[in-house]
């Protein structure tokens, strides 16, 4: 709980069931809340699309989306809506970012001109934007950094359930940021005997845990359908752990991110949780159930366009990844899971911790691609 | 350092420096002796390893005496004693910067740097005056492009860091003259002892800003002082110039990893001032590239980078630019050749990593004023917090090689080195580069037809980059005539290095120094050209 005598005001954005809980927390903790809708028109991925210039949302649109955020049963009471993007800004100094990846760019175009230098925004999005071109993706955290001047940026992963968090069971998660007093602001408002709130620098690493971690979840839900045991979904989880690292290891990812919260502790939760909607998806296909790829639900939009792109980055860059492959041959080219299933049977044995990367891919050159969105003038 | 500023800058550094110490004291008392324990580990085992160099038994006695002092020493002792170690390191690390030597110099700087680059000493330079000897036009030679118009504007607006990329120890001595061209005032910038050692060179440079690193001092007090020392210069208005890199790029890559101490000074020199007030607070990193299509050093250079004793040895003393003629031949040739050295001034940054414009002002990914001094607030106060600007510096690193990546100019040296490396080595892919560079024999030779077309592969690849304004291209490169680059590249190879690096004889091409064709070729290294496992 807050040590502080006058918690400054908590500001979300977006309408996730973790914000829900945490805004109970704040407000236990004596914080105000202010909460503001995303709902926002989807932005396009790249400048030439955007042409630079911030999505025309009128103020009744917004305040409209406010007052639906609001009305959501599942914020708790004493939260307030705030007016405007500009009110939040304002009066919240650190931001809590729950909008989907493909609407993040355009929340962060809307709040670009009221942040300030010293604003720390933390985000729970579990994807990786289209960027459609070199580089094939961006993390939310680099969209932040195109569309506004914020530094401190961080990422909140982990096995934390939030309506296990609401009713008082012991939870945990990891913040992930370089910047130690984004983890400290957290910790003091939120931070409990029964939330325990780790750190690390990885930002990096986190958000990939985050993004990765939902196509590992079908490959659990794979092995669960066809009938296999406890032993293959724990011989599947620890590969995609040192599958997670490699793809990570181009990026300057830390491989013992992935044993921590964001990547075995969110892939025990998965396997242990009963509707898990990844792990659900993986038994349904198996039963022969197509995957609604043009049109997914909601809560599996993030999580598959995060595998199609993953997938294809670590085909480009030949990063030995043979699960998240195979996950999306399944998914996104139908391939039969059985012929999917003998070929990753197949894939050779070596040290458990060997991590290959192709040269080129160390060079970082496709990361040093022209900045898409708004990274220049 | 002016004299009128050194007393002052002096005193400053020792007592930052010292309360730096204590503060750390303060908090662990075992502070103090692991630190004077450190500095006499550290100094004994340079004069152990380094016998015959200057001033080593007058350094001896003087450690004796802290050894002396130490035994026994009560906790006010230790800081005395660890104030008298900051303060001998602090007044041999200051510049002697003389105004008047300055204004001589810079007045003649083309003819002087001339001088000093014909390796001629100044006794034989003052027998013969006022005749000259046929010395080389180097002033013609040096281009500088990019964003000079900027970098002279900021001048004005603030103190500027130049943080450009390090191939060759003639670098200084071309940003020197570079600088007196585009109307700058000098730049103060730290140069390792070996560079005094030249006579000519060493007495020019100290008094045009160089102030001494001895890079074989490795304990942390050290370190401090001269981080402290560019620190307090910075918010004393002098512009320094910074080789973030630390060492020449033995491998010939663009520099990847910056040393973070010295480059994070330009983010605490900014703090000092907004905390003292003071008018142009503001400080501005600008990164350049310096290009080169010979590099003096190369053939050093790449045998130090393929020993992996580039950190163990980090001072070559032995290279090709402690020979004079070596100097000599290799600045005719390049003259003689036209092959002129570019230096490419890029965009200048905040010290946090954002873009400046020209009225000095941070401008954000939408164009939009950043009012930076909020980056140092906690609790809307103006706080010095060393982790949180450690990781603002990384940022800054992070964009510095951007722009070096961007501001790189391929030459035809690099594009054919880097084809021919490419066409060889795909006749060996499972040879491990020490096996390849060794067992590729003399005699490995490609056909010119085949060169030709490996090189127009690799300019469309170049052109696709600086289309997408991630590479410049030489004007010949630019061009795009496969035999103009050929040609002049064979030329310039042929020319200087004790062995061609690539020689045609008849209708084939000859790799003649693979060492050499690696160095080359590796400035390419980094852009995910095809040929990039090495």
């Amino acid at each position: 709980m807050s040590s502080m005598t006058n918690p400054p005001t908590v500001g979300f954005v977006g309408s996730r069931a973790l914000w829900h809980a945490m805004a109970e927390l704040a407000l236990a903790a004596g914080a105000p809340v202010l909460i503001f809708g995303d709902e926002t028109p989807k932005a396009p991925t790249t400048k030439a699309k955007t042409n630079g210039k911030s999505p025309k949302s009128s103020a009744k649109a917004n305040a409209k989306a406010n007052a639906k955020a609001q009305a959501t049963s599942e914020w708790p009471k004493g939260v307030k809506a705030a007016k405007s993007v500009k009110q939040l800004c304002e009066e919240c100094p650190v931001i809590y970012l729950g909008s989907p990846t493909d609407g993040a760019r355009a929340v962060l175009q809307s709040m670009g001109p009221h942040l300030r230098p010293d604003h720390m925004i933390v985000h729970h999005t579990r994807g990786l934007e289209d960027h459609g071109e070199k580089p094939p993706f961006y993390r939310v955290s680099e969209i932040v950094r195109q569309e506004c001047c914020v530094k401190k940026i961080a990422v909140i992963a982990g096995a934390v359930r939030p309506d296990e968090l609401r009713q008082g069971m012991p939870s945990a998660c990891v913040i992930a940021s370089p910047y130690r007093d984004v983890v400290h602001k957290v910790r003091a408002v939120f931070g409990s005997p029964v939330f325990h709130i780790y750190e690390t620098e990885d930002l990096v690493g986190a958000e990939l845990g985050m993004a990765l971690t939902p196509a590992y979840a079908i490959a659990i839900g794979l092995v669960q359908g066809m009938g296999f045991g406890a032993g293959t979904t724990g011989f599947i989880a620890t590969r995609a752990v040192s599958e997670m690292a490699r793809f990570s290891a181009p990026m300057r990812g830390e491989p013992a991110t992935f044993a921590g919260l964001s990547g075995i502790g969110e892939l025990l939760t998965a396997a242990l949780r009963p509707d898990h909607p990844f792990v659900e998806l993986g038994r349904t296909r198996v039963k022969g159930k197509d995957v609604p790829l043009e049109n997914p639900a909601p809560e599996l939009r993030e999580g598959l366009t995060s595998l199609r792109l993953a997938a294809a980055f670590a085909r480009n860059n030949a990063i030995f990844t043979p699960i998240l492959l195979g996950v999306d041959a399944v998914i996104h080219e139908g391939r039969p899971i059985a012929e999917v299933a003998r070929h990753l049977l197949a894939v050779g044995t070596g040290h458990e911790k060997e991590i290959r990367i192709d040269e080129a891919v160390r060079s970082e050159a496709w990361r040093l691609a022209p900045r898409g969105g708004a990274g220049k003038n | 350092m002016r004299e009128a500023d050194k007393e002052r800058v002096l005193v400053e550094v020792k007592s930052r420096v010292m309360d730096h110490v204590v503060h750390l004291a303060d908090k662990d008392p075992a502070y103090l002796d692991n630190l004077i324990h450190e500095v006499i580990y550290f100094e004994e085992r340079r004069l152990d390893t380094h016998k015959s160099a200057p001033g080593v038994e007058e350094d001896r006695v003087w450690l004796g005496a802290i050894r002396h002092r130490f035994k026994d020493a009560s906790q006010p002792e230790k800081k005395r004693i660890v104030a008298d170690i900051i303060g001998r390191h602090a007044h041999e690390v200051i510049g002697h910067f003389s105004e008047p030597v300055y204004q001589l110099t810079t007045s003649v700087v083309p003819t002087g740097l001339g001088v000093i680059l014909s390796g001629l000493s100044p006794l034989k330079l003052v027998r013969n005056f006022p005749n000259l000897p046929d010395l080389p036009d180097v002033a013609d030679n040096i281009r500088i492009e990019g964003e000079v118009e900027q970098l002279q504007a900021l001048d004005k607006l603030g103190t500027i860091v130049l943080v450009p990329t390090h191939s060759s120890n003639l670098d200084s001595l071309v940003l020197g003259y570079s600088i007196f061209q585009m109307g700058l005032p000098p730049y103060t910038y730290g140069a390792g002892l070996n560079l005094f050692s030249h006579k000519m060179l060493g007495f020019f440079m100290h008094r045009l800003g160089a102030y001494k690193v001895d890079r074989l001092k490795q304990h942390s007090l050290y370190k401090e002082v001269l981080k402290t020392y560019a620190t307090i210069t910075l918010e004393e208005g002098y512009d320094n110039l910074f080789f973030p890199g630390g060492t020449r790029s033995r491998s010939g890559a663009i520099e990847r990893k910056l040393k973070m101490g010295l480059l994070g000074c330009g983010l605490s020199a900014y703090y000092h001032n907004l905390v003292n007030g003071k008018q142009n607070p503001k400080v501005f990193i600008v990164p350049a590239t310096l290009n080169y299509q010979l590099v003096l050093e190369a053939e050093n250079l790449i045998d130090d980078h393929l020993k992996e004793a580039g950190k163990s040895r980090y001072i070559i003393e032995d290279d090709e630019f402690s020979m004079p003629t070596r100097i000599y031949t290799f600045m005719r040739n390049l003259v003689s050749l036209n092959a002129h050295v570019e230096l490419r001034i890029s965009k200048a940054l905040d010290p946090f990593g954002n873009d400046v414009d020209m009225d000095g002002n941070s401008r954000d990914g939408h164009g939009r004023v950043i009012d930076i001094e909020r980056y140092l607030y906690q609790d809307g106060r103006l706080i010095e917090d060393g982790a949180r600007d450690h990781q603002y510096t990384r940022e800054l690193a992070d964009r510095i090689v951007e722009a070096y990546y961007r501001d790189n100019v391929a030459f035809s040296t690099h594009v054919v080195a880097w084809t021919i490396y490419r066409m060889l080595r795909a006749e060996h892919p499972k040879w491990d580069l020490y096996r390849y560079l060794r067992e590729t024999a003399m005699d490995a030779a490609i056909p010119m037809v085949e060169v030709y077309r490996g090189v127009e592969e690799t300019l469309y690849q170049l052109k696709k980059l600086a289309e997408e304004d991630r590479i410049r291209l030489s004007e010949v490169v630019r061009s795009g005539d496969v035999e103009r680059v050929v040609a002049i590249a064979l030329k310039v190879f042929g020319c200087y290095h004790t062995k061609p690096v690539l020689e045609r004889q008849g209708d084939r091409i000859f790799a003649r120094d693979m060492n050499l064709l690696y160095y080359y070729r590796n400035r390419l290294w980094g852009y995910g050209l095809p040929g990039s496992e090495d």
